[in-house]
């Protein structure tokens, strides 16, 4: 008998699996169960029929070529073309797919197909009747069990995001057959509280058996009728039941749909900054546009007409002031004006103005000669004339009366 | 403001009837002289006073225009 190690045994056997012609490619029919689609792409899940089960990877090469990625569904009966495979490092054997087709349904499968055709019918998942996600429900509805992993995970998660929320468990089964109608209850009794602002609806993950009971159509009604929002969380983000369709949002796990639940504290925090920074932004631009539109009404309705009245004023003010100077001068020019009409009738009587035509003043002992009789001849005469005086002797004297008619 | 503008209209009636009186009337010199004098102090002061008012006005729409 031999002795080998386990890398030993391990290559033995993949050396003799290699071998087998049969095992390269073949065709195997069975119903997909635990279904995984990995982050890098690639599917994982087991096909079973009656009594046994294999391992089977579908490459996302595959997936994508084939357009298979819609077709790896819980419960589908599917027959697939593979080769198997033999992974020496962990010993574990699978099944690669080379090509997939969808076969036969199996009965839940049908039965889930029905229902949900039926509830699609009477608008039971449409976007329409979806309500908001609150961001800031206060109080959270959990409606699942009190011994699972769903209730840890969402206090878990939400406790690091906000230690302030508050949650109210409504416990009920979450598997069995006799489950639905006790979560559709668990669902109106928190949909009836008044503290819960919103529900989360849930379960871990499971076989398609294991989550049947949210296929229930009682627990589809209760959401559907539901007033508050209903977040669903139930297996594993490849599982989908008809309670993550009527739902108003769907958790990929109980830990998303907490996330989904409950915003972080900081982010809280930073947008009451954010509104407060507004506010403040708002006001102040606010207050500077009315004080603009104050400003300019105040210069366009009184400042402007304040001034061009005052200019106004002032025009009436210089023509009145004009007037004033103009008249003021006109009579002291009239005046002057009269005067310088008597300046020029005095000067007509200025005696000087005869003597430059040749008169001249005759006077005798310093008295004026007015007629032949105030001289006799020898008298001694003194005549004025403008550049002196004339002393001269009366030779003769005539008396004829020349002028004495005209005065 | 009111108070002064008041007051100035009371004194531009005056010059108005002081214009009027040398327009219309035949003055002795002297008496023209006088209407002259106090004619020429009214404008100086209606003038002084519509002065003051423009400069408060402009500052109060300098002010609104600081304060927005």
């Amino acid at each position: 008998m031999n002795i080998f190690t386990i890398t030993q045994l391990n290559a033995l056997i993949k050396r003799t699996l290699d071998r087998e012609y049969l095992l390269k490619s073949f065709y195997v029919t069975g119903t997909i169960i635990n279904a995984k689609r990995h982050s890098n792409g690639h599917f994982y899940f087991s096909l079973k029929d009656e009594e046994s089960a294999i391992d089977v990877t579908m490459w996302s090469s595959t997936a994508m070529s084939k357009g298979l990625a819609n077709q790896v569904n819980n419960g589908m009966l599917v027959t697939i073309k593979a080769g198997l495979n033999f992974y020496g490092k962990t010993g574990r054997l699978n099944l690669v797919v080379q090509d997939m087709q969808v076969g036969e349904k199996s009965p839940l499968q049908i039965e889930f197909e029905a229902l949900k055709r039926e509830l699609t019918a009477l608008g039971y998942f449409d976007e329409s009747h979806k309500q908001m996600i609150p961001e800031m429900a206060t109080c959270i509805g959990l409606v699942t069990s009190k011994s699972g992993a769903v209730l840890h995970d969402i206090l878990h998660v939400s406790g690091n995001r906000n230690p302030l929320i508050q949650f109210k468990l409504f416990s009920v089964p979450v598997q069995g057959e006799k489950a639905g109608p006790v979560i559709a209850r668990g669902i109106y009794e928190a949909d009836a509280d008044p503290d819960v602002e919103l529900i989360i609806v849930g379960r871990g993950g499971g076989s398609t058996e294991d989550l049947w009971c949210f296929n229930d159509r009682a627990v589809v009604e209760a959401i559907y009728h539901a007033k508050k929002p209903v977040i669903s969380a139930v297996g594993h983000e490849t599982d989908y039941t008809l309670c993550d369709y009527v739902a108003d949002a769907r958790g990929a796990t109980p830990s998303h749909a907490a996330e989904m639940a409950v915003m972080p504290l900081v982010v809280l925090q930073e947008r009451l900054a954010e509104k407060e920074n507004y506010l403040h932004t708002y006001i102040r631009t606010m207050v500077q546009q009315k004080k603009q539109e104050l400003s300019a009404l105040f210069n366009r309705r009184l400042g402007m007409p304040a001034l061009q009245f005052l200019h106004g004023q002032k025009t009436k003010l210089q023509g009145l002031s004009q007037q004033m100077e103009s008249s003021s001068k006109k009579k002291v020019q009239e005046k002057e004006h009269q005067l310088a009409l008597l300046a020029k009738q005095l000067d007509m009587l200025n005696p000087l103005h005869l003597m430059v035509k040749g008169y001249s003043k005759i006077e005798k002992n310093q008295k004026a000669i007015q007629s032949v009789q105030d001289v006799a001849v020898g008298d001694s005469l003194s005549l004025t004339v403008i550049d002196g005086i004339i002393t001269t002797c009366v030779e003769e004297v005539t008396s004829d009366g020349r002028f004495t008619q005209e005065l | 403001m009111a108070a002064s503008l008041k007051n100035y209209e009371k004194k531009y009636a005056a010059l108005e009837e002081i214009v009027r009186h040398l327009d219309e009337n035949e003055l002795s010199i002297s008496e023209l002289l006088t209407q002259y004098k106090k004619g020429l102090t009214l404008v100086q002061e209606c003038s002084q006073m519509l002065d003051t008012v423009e400069t408060e006005i402009q500052q109060i729409i300098e002010e609104v225009r600081i304060s927005e």
